[in-house]
């Protein structure tokens, strides 16, 4: 175990190209993990802000966000909240193959998780197409029972916006997934570890927004 | 070691899926304002599993506990500043 990592190591000093501005390679690495980190400590600002005000609408209208919340598709966000688990376990294992050096299990386990990506992107979808069916789709075809019909609309206004904004991380995650899936594949960069660890950390930050969105929008009031 | 990593993973992505089922569960059964609770203590489980198992939070450089820690700590500061004004309003 040690003495794979520190081969794995020495290849990395060896190959890695690095910019003008660092010392050596692993300060290099280093900086790289803490840009990642630095910029998901911008995304939680983002995404914060977006809980905070679904807090304060929720407080003024609790009735309706009830109501509302029940017209979501439970089976569809509970599967859902799965596969995207599920992904992040493929993710963390990706990362480990990586760590490992086994180029091609990294690659078919990054497809994996893309595929869980694509499926989760799927399904939301799906209930999106449900959403209009059911007339719950603000600005475009919006009709609630009217005691509940302001809240409720402000409920379906947070449900769009938030789980728009996750999807479109989602697809750029998977995007960059599969980005390093054929890097991995084609064995092309001795860094292999350190760049599917950085991408491993934004997909899972993502994984995060879902945890909270899912409550929110989907158990608000179930009884 | 290898196989206990893993295994580590695959124990954890059990967890969190056990606590998806409960946090679905117990929402059916009406336990008042304890039906919130349970769904935010058990998110904020469910991120702090994947925060550090799966981002290795406290494998990483110190500066990267240092980031994590003050962007919870700007959230709650934000938060705190905000808040106020909307209690003060009483709408």
């Amino acid at each position: 175990m040690t003495s794979a990592n520190a081969t794995i190591g020495a290849v990395h000093e060896a190959t890695l190209r690095v910019a003008a501005q660092f010392e050596e390679a692993p300060q290099q690495v280093h900086a790289a993990k803490l840009g990642m980190w630095i910029f998901l400590a911008t995304e939680v600002m983002f995404f914060g802000a977006l809980f905070f005000a679904y807090a304060i609408a929720r407080v003024q209208f609790p009735e309706a966000f009830a109501a509302a919340s029940k017209h979501t598709n439970i089976l569809l966000g509970t599967t859902n909240t799965a596969v995207l688990l599920t992904s992040s376990l493929f993710m963390v294992l990706a990362m480990r193959a990586a760590e490992l050096g086994v180029r091609r299990a990294t690659a078919i386990l990054l497809v994996i998780t893309a595929l869980l990506g694509l499926a989760f992107t799927g399904i939301k979808l799906t209930e999106y197409v449900l959403d209009y069916r059911d007339h719950l789709v603000p600005v475009l075809d919006f009709s609630f029972d009217p005691r509940y019909a302001k809240g409720a609309l402000v409920f379906f206004g947070f449900y769009f916006v938030t789980t728009g904004l996750h999807l479109v991380h989602l697809s750029i995650g998977n995007g960059l997934v599969l980005t390093f899936a054929r890097r991995a594949w084609l064995g092309k960069p001795n860094t292999l570890a350190d760049q599917v660890e950085i991408v491993g950390l934004y997909w899972h930050f993502v994984d995060i927004v879902w945890i909270f969105l899912y409550p929110c929008l989907y158990l608000v009031s179930r009884t | 070691m290898t196989h206990s990593r893993v295994r580590n993973y695959v124990m954890t992505w059990i967890a969190l899926l056990v606590l998806l089922a409960i946090t679905c569960g117990t929402s059916f059964i009406p336990l008042g304002r304890y039906n919130l609770a349970i769904n935010m203590a058990i998110a904020i489980a469910k991120a702090l599993l994947v925060i550090v198992v799966f981002m290795r939070l406290f494998k990483s450089a110190p500066m990267v506990l240092v980031v994590a820690v003050i962007a919870a700590l700007d959230l709650a500061i934000l938060v705190c500043l905000a808040l106020p004004d909307f209690v003060v309003r009483g709408w």
